[in-house]
């Protein structure tokens, strides 16, 4: 929680100094330089991320995925813990590039149903 | 498994007559899990300078990031693109700052003699020991598959088509036993006059 509160106040702080909104790369970017940094350092960041978002002026969408050490992927969907064993799987199988809203949003609904019947930890 | 094995990754860079080839995998994972099947290894630094990066990925974004900059700023001040033998030391520099705590990824440099048309090989480990090859070099989860290969196929002197074949070869077949390493490549044919990528399908296992 520290970690995100410490990201999106920095966000926040960006637009107010420089006038305009990041776009979802360049946060994706300075999140990732952010764990790195912290990686060699007394107190790294055992935080692993999924990071979504539009860009305003191209309305294109990316999701990132980001773990605890700094690599960063953009992808077409991501999926970190545990559960990653099981939807990875389910979300190849279903999923397409031109996916609508709709369809998308029920996927995300099987994913859920998937982790209920067989993740044990839920 | 070590930390530089953790994200997987082939990398093997190649040298002929006059030009010089760059080739990676484009599987990035964590451990056994693959998480992207077309992740980018190599950055262009120079018109005719390219680096592909194996090792830990958030490293290769760490370094090749750095590197970047110090580049830039090189560019900026002397007002033209890095010499190859330049850029290469830039490199070491930058690897040897961490001797002690060093990064766990290691670049291959592919680049071309902006004098003399020659290709040019940089071989690195983590902390920047520098090799200038004149054949080829591979580096990754893959090296000793990869260099088992190339020292069977790769011949001095052969032109550009002919070691798009070979390379290729080398790395797809290499890849193939490497559980961590493939899911595709991409291939950079630089040379004189033009630079050529190409996108192989491999294995998708």
């Amino acid at each position: 929680r520290v970690h995100g509160e410490y990201i999106s106040k920095n966000i926040q702080l960006y637009s107010m100094r420089n006038g305009y909104e990041l776009s979802p790369h360049a946060i994706a970017n300075f999140t990732r330089r952010n764990m790195a940094d912290f990686l060699r350092s007394r107190t790294p960041y055992q935080v692993n991320c999924v990071l979504g978002g539009v860009d305003k002026s191209s309305s294109r969408p990316a999701v990132y995925y980001l773990d605890y050490l700094g690599c960063l992927s953009q992808q077409p969907f991501a999926v970190q813990g545990y559960g990653s064993n099981f939807l990875y799987g389910l979300l190849d199988r279903h999923h397409r590039a031109d996916i609508t809203k709709e369809e998308a949003l029920q996927l995300l609904n099987m994913c859920m149903k998937e982790l209920k019947i067989r993740f044990a930890i839920s | 498994m070590s930390i530089s094995e953790y994200n997987g990754s082939a990398i093997v860079a190649m040298a002929g007559k006059d030009c010089v080839a760059l080739a990676t995998d484009t599987r990035f994972g964590i451990s056994f899990k693959t998480v992207s099947t077309d992740f980018d290894r190599v950055y262009k630094m120079g018109p005719r300078i390219y680096m592909g990066m194996a090792g830990l990925v958030t490293d290769m974004y760490t370094v090749s990031a750095r590197l970047r900059f110090r580049l830039n700023l090189y560019e900026l001040r002397e007002n033209r693109p890095v010499a190859p033998r330049v850029f290469f030391s830039m490199i070491t520099n930058l690897l040897y700052e961490r001797r002690f705590g060093s990064y766990f990824s290691a670049p291959v440099v592919a680049a071309l003699d902006p004098v003399n048309g020659k290709p040019l090989i940089a071989a690195y480990d983590c902390i920047g020991d520098l090799e200038v090859v004149n054949d080829f070099f591979a580096d990754g989860t893959s090296t000793e598959q990869l260099l088992g290969i190339c020292e069977t196929l790769w011949k001095p002197n052969m032109d550009s088509e002919e070691l798009y074949e070979v390379i290729s070869q080398c790395l797809l077949n290499a890849q193939d036993s490497d559980a961590l390493a493939g899911w595709g490549a991409q291939v950079y044919i630089i040379e004189k006059d033009k630079v050529t990528k190409k996108t192989l399908k491999a294995r998708l296992d």
